[in-house]
């Protein structure tokens, strides 16, 4: 596993040297606090990835150490190895994007939010149970939260004015619930400033009962206590896709998991298609990429150890590295250029 | 004899062949390394111009790579030279003839004036969404839900509010609402909403090193022919045609000197690049070269010399640096191997 490894490290070492720079130009030159410099550096990182990766392939199939010639490595062998890196490659590449980049979103918005109110961050500690006080809706300063989500299950709509998620339970403040009858006309709203959400139900706290009949207003009736309400998609999903206006975090692996809201909310995702439609084309570039590079690597590996060529090893990281840059907006440019006309 | 001649020749004219089809490959090659630029101005004229923008496009890109014509002949010549790195004496002969067809190529290059859009840059494009019916159309901060086959609907925007007209325009929405819903109350509020409907296209962003390096290039592109058009007398005909083939002369020899000394058959990819990195650099002292040529003509009162003396002297000194940088080959060949090197290995059958 010597070329493998080789690869990892030389793509690795990379990643790191670009996330250091990226890091020390946010915080020394645009004055910006750590948490937001390592978010932004992060976001930074997923442009050089492709290139990293097209990179380290390229460099560590062309150059040979002695070790290669005293023990040639098969070609089958080779070619094994590099699929091997490519997923690997993708794999991390995935999950840093789709798990660890919204995760650290979250993360840096709670930070801003409690350091205005001079706030230390508390662990939220699991209340996924149906019993809940009052004083539990104490602690949504600590949690992070999306704002503005609505969306319609079968006749009705429901709005969510803050959702905060709250390891395991979800918190909603300004809740609203619109049921239209089978004539479109509004049957009854539920009102209520909070709300928990364990599981599918939904918790309304002292909700106020606008009953409508024949589309006009009738009564209302305020209740006290808890009214229980079904939601047709999990609150998770309807967390992680609040961010569609925006549509700077949304997950591949979100848009999966919870494709019965993306199809039936009746919400125009529109944002979500081409988030999902540029996120497809970068992994797509990625294995083009990287196809094409170790295709060139192997085909055009050295058949001699160096001997004091400075000069053309010099051109040839130069040249690889503008090469590699180029392909990759080339690639961009054509995906961008598909966008716009076809799409 | 004559047989014997007749094949020489042949062998010089295949040679010659060889080479105009090495250019049109490597004409090939740049069609892929400069699609860059390509899917740039398509994308850029949609968005500014009408008619058949297919059409108009790559008729840009095709005046685009006539004008990178200068650059493709360079490089094209190093690389085609290197090949003949064992055959010092062919290469001698091979190298006026090459310069013979390059000087064709830099002439074609300056008749045809040409012209084409400087590099677009990345801007951000919009696109106004729809506001369908059935749906919840979230649009910037506002999200308005349309119940099936009503003029009213929801709006959520903070609070929620039902409104009773809604007028969609060209770039923006028109809501005027009637009811508010609270915590507490289902109250009467009547207000206006404007919405506006443009919604950034999230397009993915390259790196913008290539946007900064072809702006570069398509300057130099620019500033080679405006020196060209400038220095050379495209209007008397045989001066022109004799000042191009000297300068022709230089360049391939300077670039075949080059190809030979960096060339290494083991080292194919690293000679390769080498050879690109040569051949760009030499593109980019080639005004260097011209303004060198023109400086020296002042002196020069004679007007036929005045055009041929300062090209003949300067592309004398270039081709000098050529064959010394083949000889110094040899000579470190030489000394790496000691075994002098066979010289017409494979001409000499």
């Amino acid at each position: 596993m010597k070329k493998l490894r080789q690869f990892l490290l030389l793509f690795f070492f990379l990643c790191i040297v670009v996330l250091l720079v990226v890091l020390i130009y946010h915080i020394r030159i645009e004055r910006l606090p750590f948490h937001l410099a390592f978010y932004s550096a992060c976001k930074d990182l997923l442009y050089v990835i492709p290139v990293n990766g097209a990179i380290s392939v390229l460099w560590s199939l062309v150059f040979k150490s002695p070790i290669d010639i005293q023990f040639p490595v098969r070609d089958s062998t080779l070619n094994f190895k590099i699929v091997m890196f490519v997923f690997i490659m993708l794999f991390s590449t995935f999950m840093f994007q789709e798990w660890f980049i919204p995760k650290l979103y979250d993360f840096v918005k709670l930070t801003e939010v409690l350091k205005e109110k001079n706030l230390k961050g508390v662990r939220i500690r699991d209340d996924s149970g149906a019993d809940f006080k009052m004083s539990e809706f104490n602690r949504l300063v600590y949690m992070p939260v999306r704002r503005n989500i609505a969306f319609s299950t079968g006749n009705s709509y429901v709005y969510f004015e803050k959702m905060y998620d709250g390891n395991g339970a979800y918190y909603v403040e300004g809740f609203r619930f619109i049921a239209y009858t089978k004539g479109e006309e509004i049957d009854y709203i539920i009102s209520s400033s909070y709300a928990k959400i364990v599981g599918y139900l939904l918790y309304a706290v002292n909700p106020i009962y606008y009953q409508y009949s024949n589309g006009q207003f009738s009564t209302a009736k305020k209740i006290s206590g808890i009214k229980k309400i079904v939601l047709m998609y999990n609150p998770s999903g309807i967390y992680s896709l609040a961010d569609e206006a925006t549509g700077s975090i949304v997950s591949l692996i979100d848009v999966a998991l919870n494709s019965d809201y993306v199809l039936n909310s009746r919400v125009s995702f529109y944002r979500v298609g081409n988030v999902v439609f540029n996120r497809i084309a970068y992994y797509l570039i990625i294995i083009f990429m990287m196809i094409l590079s170790s295709a060139f690597g192997m085909a055009f590996r050295n058949r001699r150890l160096l001997q004091g060529d400075y000069i053309q090893t010099a051109a040839f990281y130069l040249l690889s590295l503008f090469m590699v840059v180029l392909y990759y907006d080339t690639l961009i440019a054509f995906l961008n250029f598909l966008y716009g006309f076809f799409i | 004899m004559v047989r014997m001649l007749g094949e020489v020749f042949l062998s010089y004219l295949t040679t010659c062949w060889k080479y105009i089809g090495s250019f049109i490959k490597t004409m090939i090659f740049f069609i892929f390394l400069f699609s860059f630029y390509l899917f740039y101005t398509l994308i850029s004229f949609r968005y500014t111009m009408s008619g058949n923008l297919f059409l108009e496009a790559f008729k840009n890109y095709v005046f685009f790579l006539l004008c990178s014509v200068p650059f493709a002949v360079i490089l094209n010549s190093s690389l085609f030279l290197s090949k003949f790195k064992d055959n010092k004496r062919y290469l001698f002969k091979i190298i006026p003839l090459i310069a013979l067809v390059n000087s064709m190529f830099f002439y074609l290059f300056l008749l045809a004036r040409v012209n084409f859009v400087p590099l677009p840059p990345f801007y951000q494009y919009y696109y106004y969404p729809d506001v369908k019916n059935g749906y919840i159309n979230s649009i910037g901060d506002y999200k308005i839900a349309l119940p099936y086959g009503r003029k009213s609907g929801i709006l959520f925007f903070g609070k929620a509010y039902f409104f009773n007209s809604i007028s969609v325009g060209e770039d923006r929405i028109y809501i005027n609402t009637y009811k508010k819903i609270e915590d507490n109350s289902l109250a009467p509020f009547n207000s206006s909403y404007t919405v506006s409907r443009k919604a950034q296209v999230l397009q993915i962003q390259d790196s913008g090193v290539t946007h900064k390096i072809f702006n570069l290039y398509i300057e130099y592109i620019l500033k080679i022919e405006r020196m060209l058009n400038a220095h050379i007398p495209l209007s008397r005909g045989a001066i022109c045609i004799i000042y191009l083939i000297l300068i022709s002369m230089g360049i391939t020899g300077l670039v075949g000197g080059a190809s030979v000394f960096f060339y290494d058959n083991q080292t194919l990819s690293l000679s390769w690049s080498t050879l690109f990195v040569i051949s760009a650099l030499l593109f980019t002292f080639l005004p260097i070269y011209l303004s060198t040529i023109s400086s020296l003509k002042i002196g020069v009162r004679n007007d036929f010399l005045r055009e041929i003396l300062p090209s003949f002297v300067v592309s004398l000194c270039a081709l000098l640096i050529g064959y010394a940088l083949i000889e110094l080959k040899y000579i470190l060949a030489m000394k790496r191997t000691s075994v002098p090197i066979k010289e017409n290995e494979r001409f000499s059958s």
